[in-house]
């Protein structure tokens, strides 16, 4: 009778060790890639999970990068249209025109290379997916002045400025989920400095063409003459 | 006490309305940022309406084709995808079709057209799908894009030449020039280069399509030397 009890719980003890230790195989197993390509290797094929380039906080950071780049594309189009509004006959203003446009290009290769990066460390690019951002500036006329068409271009280009110190903040914070210092690393040197120089360079821009204005008889040639200039600056 | 009340009020009411007349004398003395319109002579502008639009139009496609474009090079630089021969040609490809909306859209400035609304020329295009199965898939879809542009742009051709009442019969004859002769020669380039790709890209892929498609990514990376570049380095 004792040793059919004995027996009993050696079997039973047997039996949670096997249950248990494939259980713990089993989550490592899961988490690392090598076993994963080991076992594909073997004759049944294996699903790889953890064979990609995500680590840090790049899943939580993703969904801000990709809105980032939605960001980016859509004020493309904003000083693409900013740029047309110029060069049609009645504006003529060649030195705007190339101004906003070079703006365009530069958010549109930004965007691409913004892809690449988001792809880089493991993600996909969401072309649908947008922050709502009530406070953000938005244009819904594009039949303005040089020199409001210079504060629009400034607003958007704070607007895009302030989204990178987001995703930067995120990324520093010292949170298991969010730290990477990869993205805030990119964040400060593809974007920060660029978009501190061509802030400056526009508000230095709207201060001169504005004290020029104020004389009613001579704001049409001032804006001849500084719409010139913006040309040869560029 | 009630006529007391009734005069302070009359004056507080009185003060307002000074106030905010010096508010308004104040904003109307800013600055002068608005030119008087200029007297221009308008026979110059020929276009017609029914054309007009459809070149506006033709943009927002242009745009969709870039989109797509971009989304097909994201989904070919997935490290899990990995092809970035495929991901240099669509990336390219897009900024490609950039170039051709704003290429209309300078035909259309050339023309005296844009002078107002431009906000519908463009209208936040989207991409049309953001995955595909493989390289070939994706080529076989580019393919099928460009010949619905093809096929949109020889729309704008006829309607350009014949644009009826609505366009007072005017026949643009620069214009239905311009999209034949420069517009749709590179269309047409364009397609042949796709389906050259589609073939050989296709023939490899009935043996062995995961190493067919690893061998032209590369020939996409590298360009025509490939072989010789990189097997002889
Ligand atoms: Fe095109």
């Amino acid at each position: 009778m004792k040793s059919y009890v004995k027996f009993d719980i050696k079997m039973y003890s047997s039996i949670i060790v096997i249950v248990l230790s494939a259980f713990i195989s089993n989550i490592f197993a899961a988490e690392y890639c090598y076993s994963e390509v080991v076992g594909a290797c073997s004759p049944v094929d294996n699903v790889m999970e953890n064979c990609n380039a995500k680590y840090g906080g790049i899943d939580d950071t993703m969904k801000e990068l990709q809105n980032y780049v939605n960001l980016q594309i859509n004020r493309n189009w904003q000083f693409l249209l900013l740029s047309v509004h110029f060069a049609n006959y009645e504006t003529n203003r060649p030195g705007f025109t190339e101004l906003h446009k070079s703006y365009a290009d530069t958010l549109w290769n930004d965007a691409i290379d913004e892809i690449k990066h988001i792809t880089k460390r493991g993600g996909h690019m969401d072309f649908f997916y947008k922050k709502k951002n009530p406070n953000q500036a938005e244009i819904d006329n594009y039949d303005v002045t040089e020199l409001a068409s210079l504060g629009k271009a400034i607003d958007l280009w704070k607007s895009v400025a302030e989204e990178g110190h987001y995703i930067h903040r995120e990324s520093t914070r010292r949170h298991d989920k969010l730290h990477d210092p990869e993205v805030a690393s990119h964040i400060e040197n593809k974007y920060v400095h660029k978009h501190a120089d061509i802030i400056r360079d526009l508000s230095g821009n709207i201060n001169e063409l504005k004290v020029m204005l104020n004389k009613i008889e001579d704001s049409n040639v001032a804006l001849f003459l500084f719409d010139n200039f913006l040309k040869k600056m560029k | 006490m009630k006529s007391k009340m009734k005069f302070l009020l009359n004056s507080f009411a009185i003060i307002f309305i000074i106030i905010v007349c010096l508010k308004n004398t104040n904003v109307e003395a800013k600055l002068q940022c608005k030119a008087p319109p200029v007297e221009i002579p308008k026979d110059w502008i020929t276009m017609v309406d029914p054309c007009i639009k459809k070149m506006q139009n033709q943009v927002q496609q242009e745009l969709i084709a870039a989109m797509t474009y971009l989304a097909m090079g994201a989904h070919f630089s997935k490290d899990t995808v990995n092809r970035q021969g495929f991901a240099k040609f669509f990336f390219d490809s897009a900024s490609e079709e950039r170039e051709h909306a704003i290429k209309l859209i300078h035909y259309l400035l050339m023309r005296g057209e844009l002078t107002s609304d431009v906000a519908q020329l463009i209208r936040d295009p989207f991409p049309l799908a953001e995955s595909w199965i493989d390289g070939l898939t994706a080529l076989k879809e580019a393919l099928q894009l460009e010949a619905n542009v093809t096929k949109k742009l020889r729309d704008i051709a006829s309607t350009c030449e014949n644009p009826g009442k609505d366009g007072d019969n005017f026949n643009d004859y620069h214009l239905v020039d311009w999209i034949t002769g420069e517009y749709l020669e590179e269309q047409y380039k364009g397609q042949r280069q796709l389906a050259g790709h589609i073939t050989t890209l296709g023939k490899m892929m009935h043996t062995n399509p995961a190493l067919a498609e690893y061998l032209y990514d590369k020939k996409l990376l590298f360009g025509k030397d490939f072989i010789s570049d990189s097997v002889a380095a």
